[in-house]
């Protein structure tokens, strides 16, 4: 077993222990594409899978925009935007997705405003931002009615 | 359709809008020719750096749309700078972005 390999299973064995503050989560430490949360068709799981067993907290403080209801889930736009001090990431999720992890982005400290993109939603269910501030991690969520699966 | 982008002057903001020509392929989707499966093809790592310095990275999913959009805004830029954005997909292709902060 090489070091790499090593380590790897080593942190994944912790994670899944909860032994392992978020930021030394696999993706951070080997720079990789963190392909277990990517891979995982639970929402909870795959949020687990990425930042090591935390929870977010529902806050007024992070601003989820989408629409209420779609068409097509193969474009929707989602913005996310917050007022909380010291900003490090936003990880968006489809629960209704077979692979609910959307996208996760780290932001420097010069990031203003709302990110925007646009997402596919397999049907119709919440859209959660997840925004990591200060070491802590925050949620919004809003429910998406989609007329015909987009993914 | 090409990639585009744009980085404008806003308020003291940068406010930056990239259109990545894409497929992004869920790796579900049927071809409606052949009636066979059409392989995961999605953008998975994408960067923004201005002046060295990177703004914005990600890790995407194929839960990102066809063709996706990303927009944001960053503080510190100046007209004339250039903003860049990079992204490598899972096949290994890759692309460089940039433009002028107008």
């Amino acid at each position: 077993m090489n070091r790499r390999h090593f380590l790897k299973h080593t942190l994944t064995a912790a994670l899944a222990a909860g032994l392992v503050p978020s930021l030394l989560r696999p993706s951070r430490v080997l720079g990789a594409w963190p392909r277990e949360a990517f891979m995982t068709q639970d929402a909870a799981l795959a949020w687990r899978t990425l930042a090591g067993n935390t929870e977010a907290e529902l806050s007024p403080r992070v601003m989820l925009d989408t629409p209420a209801r779609v068409g097509s889930g193969a474009l929707v736009r989602v913005g996310v935007a917050t007022d909380l001090d010291d900003v490090q990431g936003i990880t968006l999720i489809s629960e209704p997705n077979p692979f609910p992890l959307v996208a996760s982005f780290r932001l420097s400290p010069r990031v203003h405003g709302p990110i925007v993109t646009r997402i596919r939603m397999g049907g119709s269910g919440n859209v959660v931002a997840i925004v990591s501030a200060g070491g802590r991690y925050f949620r919004a969520q809003n429910a998406v009615q989609v007329a015909a699966g987009g993914c | 359709m090409q990639s585009k982008m744009r980085a404008e002057l806003k308020d003291g903001f940068t406010a930056v809008a990239v259109l990545i020509n894409h497929p992004m392929e869920t790796g579900s989707r049927k071809d409606p020719v052949t009636g066979l499966t059409v392989p995961r093809h999605f953008i998975e790592d994408i960067r923004c750096d201005h002046m060295g310095e990177t703004i914005l990275s990600a890790d995407w999913g194929w839960g990102i749309s066809a063709n996706p959009l990303l927009t944001f805004q960053f503080a510190g830029g100046a007209a004339g700078d250039p903003v860049t954005v990079h992204w490598k997909d899972n096949l290994g292709n890759r692309e460089t972005i940039e433009a002028r902060i107008e």
